[in-house]
């Protein structure tokens, strides 16, 4: 009986070690040039959700980061790059958490993310004890800016664009294309909450009114219901509000219930993960999306190309962010120099015209590159517009 | 009235995949005696078998959901033997934490096996839709629900007619006394498992196609099925699977007439106004102490 219960716990225990290897397998701590302030390595921490139903935030975003650690350190220079993780598992807690292991154990320089805005507000409360800063390129919390910056916590740094910019913008686009009715389905989650609650305010303002707010669970993976209920709300239009593995799926149900209209999203829908995850290259035709950034790759071919090379798949809206996220982190330490003090003021002096458009700061530390309007055409990803969001 | 019967086709179509679920926790449950919070990443592995088939070994889809149902088989017996059998005899803390350990390192070890991105697998059956009195389904959810209920119905008989069946609900009703008259309660455990791993390989072999695959995706179906064991009557298979159909039904109707952002609330609170009433469940029976 003994031997059969060893034989249980040696069975559990090999594969969670083997992950937890894995996990950390980008760097360790204490090898003596972990400090920053002087040291010419600088430790990039990265806050990113590795476990459950949002790993594949952190899967993406961790291998944007590593193309760019590689493309920053071939380039030489005084500093070298070091990429390490920490699990924050995409909510407040887990995000206090990865934050306080990155800052007090791994001993980082600056912290990248997180791709959650749960987990983002939930971490940046530790920055100001540890006089650390924090740069995220996927979250779009309003709360992020309102709580960053001038008056508040000033080592929060956000270069993407936040929803109630997005909103403002693609309500008007979407009432100029002469929908009067829509109905909205999002991801009930604090990003589908928040959008949800920017999108309300805007389409009440551009005179859209919504027939239906329809929420559903990350990967629940039966939309019918829902859909089912757009279909009896009279809507002219759809506005899918998540990511493109459940837009996926949703898509399918949406042809197999003969709804006809005309379909919107905000996430990262227009993508090639979008019609790897279809399964079918025609579905997505059509669907107008708001994005952060340029998902057919013609903005970043040296980065398409090096992902490719490592990695043999495209990159998603996370790794493109991530590795974004990191130029701006080289530009600030090219101009303020290393360790956590010389990273936060060299953040402040960012001013890069970066392939997403403008990358500058301003007082609550949000950056306003420019907004895009992606479409599937005969399965091809195209850019319909380019907005700028500066000024 | 066709916005009505939309929904509760939908309805159906959802308690047909809790259902399946539930059979299989319901049946371990009853039999082994563990509560397994494994058991959706056994629908995890079946999915992801079904997926090795179509891509890896090129099957088609009929060829590919058969090689799942079968692969279910030694899998099944496999986690029986690492990691049910050696808590069979202890306490429930011991084998909540197994089951529950094994559900985390079973999802974590698919995301480093197979990635977190979503894989598809596709049916013929998928693309071609339906159209019968105003509502639209896919020939996939006629296959779902069809299948679903083809197996209930041979693991109906199974209980009742045959031997190893009978013996399973012995052993359900006094593990003791059938322990004492030289049933194999061990044995029989395995079978159960075996059993319910290929119930899972089942729902692995059809609802994959209407969705996607990824490492997390048995979570929530576990939580409905869970719930639909525990209002069904613990270890009642029956009731288990009648409960399953009835929280799809319960969860389409408060998406459809009061709000989508709370009908996990409301097919919880329906679970709780059964225990309130019924506290045995539907279709277990009260047990007097003294």
């Amino acid at each position: 009986m003994k031997d059969k219960r060893w034989r249980m716990v040696v069975a559990l225990l090999v594969p969670v070690i083997g992950l937890a290897a894995c996990q950390s397998s980008s760097a360790s701590p204490g090898n003596g040039s972990t400090t920053g302030n002087g040291s010419t390595t600088i430790r990039i921490g990265l806050s990113a959700s590795f476990s459950g139903a949002t790993a594949f935030y952190g899967q993406q975003a961790k291998a944007g980061a590593e193309v760019a650690v590689g493309e920053l350190n071939a380039k030489g220079g005084k500093y070298k790059y070091q990429l390490v993780t920490a699990d924050d598992q995409c909510t407040p807690d887990g995000g206090s958490s990865a934050f306080g292991n990155l800052l007090d154990v791994q001993r980082v320089d600056v912290i990248l993310g997180s791709p959650c805005s749960a987990a983002t507000l939930g971490g940046m409360t530790l920055l100001p004890a540890a006089k650390a800063p924090a740069l995220t390129v996927s979250s779009t919390s309003p709360a992020i800016t309102q709580q960053a910056g001038i008056g508040g916590n000033k080592y929060m740094w956000r270069m993407n664009i936040n929803d109630d910019v997005m909103a403002t913008v693609f309500s008007k686009y979407i009432a100029a294309q002469g929908i009067k009715k829509i109905a909205i389905i999002a991801v009930n989650s604090d990003f589908g909450q928040g959008a949800v609650a920017a999108y309300k305010k805007t389409f009440a303002a551009d005179a859209v009114t919504i027939t239906t707010t329809q929420f559903y669970t990350q990967g629940g993976g039966d939309f019918r219901t829902q859909l089912t209920n757009i279909g009896a709300s009279g809507a002219q239009a759809m506005l899918i509000i998540g990511a493109y593995q459940d837009a996926a799926v949703m898509m399918r149900q949406f042809k197999e219930l003969g709804l006809g209209i005309r379909v919107y999203a905000r996430g990262d829908v227009v993508s090639t993960g979008f019609q790897q995850a279809a399964g079918s290259p025609g579905l997505g035709n059509g669907i107008q999306e708001a994005d952060n950034w340029d998902p057919s790759y013609q903005a970043y071919p040296g980065f398409a190309k090096a992902y490719w090379q490592k990695f043999h798949g495209d990159p998603q809206s996370y790794a493109v962010q991530a590795w974004l996220g990191m130029q701006v982190i080289a530009q600030a330490v090219a101009a303020g120099g290393g360790g956590l003090a010389g990273i936060e003021r060299g953040l402040a002096t960012v001013s890069w015209s970066s392939p997403i458009g403008p990358v500058k700061f301003d007082a609550h530390h949000q950056a306003h590159h420019d907004m895009f309007i992606m479409t599937f055409d005969h399965g091809m990803i195209k850019m319909v517009k380019r907005i700028h969001t500066a000024g | 009235m066709g916005f009505f019967l939309d929904q509760v086709v939908n309805g159906v179509i959802l308690g047909s995949q809790y259902a399946l679920i539930a059979a299989g926790l319901a049946l371990i449950f009853g039999v082994a005696g563990i509560v397994n919070f494994a058991h959706g990443e056994l629908f995890m592995v079946a999915a992801y078998a079904l997926y090795l088939g179509e891509s890896a070994l090129g099957l088609p889809y009929a060829a590919a959901a058969v090689f799942t149902v079968i692969v279910m088989v030694p899998v099944g017996g496999l986690f029986y033997g690492v990691v049910i059998r050696p808590v069979a005899g202890a306490g429930w803390q011991k084998q909540l934490v197994a089951t529950l350990a094994a559900s985390i390192v079973m999802v974590n070890l698919a995301i480093v096996l197979a990635g977190s991105l979503p894989k598809t697998v596709s049916s013929p059956l998928a693309a071609r839709v339906a159209v019968v009195g105003g509502v639209h389904f896919s020939l996939q959810r006629v296959l779902i629900l069809g299948c679903t209920l083809l197996s209930f119905a041979a693991l109906h008989m199974f209980l009742m007619r045959a031997k190893w069946g009978k013996g399973m609900r012995a052993l359900a009703q006094n593990r003791s006394a059938c322990a004492a008259v030289g049933i194999p309660v061990h044995r029989m455990g395995l079978l159960a498992v075996v059993i319910g791993s290929a119930l899972a390989g089942v729902a692995g072999a059809l609802i994959p196609v209407l969705s996607n695959i990824t490492p997390t995706m048995g979570l929530l179906l576990t939580i409905k099925g869970f719930a639909a064991v525990i209002m069904g009557g613990f270890g009642n298979v029956t009731g288990a699977i009648v409960s399953g159909f009835a929280l799809g039904l319960v969860e389409a109707m408060a998406m459809a007439y009061v709000s989508s952002a709370y009908a996990d609330a409301f097919v919880f609170g329906a679970l709780i106004v059964t225990l309130l009433l019924r506290p045995q469940g539907l279709f277990g029976h009260a047990v007097r102490v003294s």
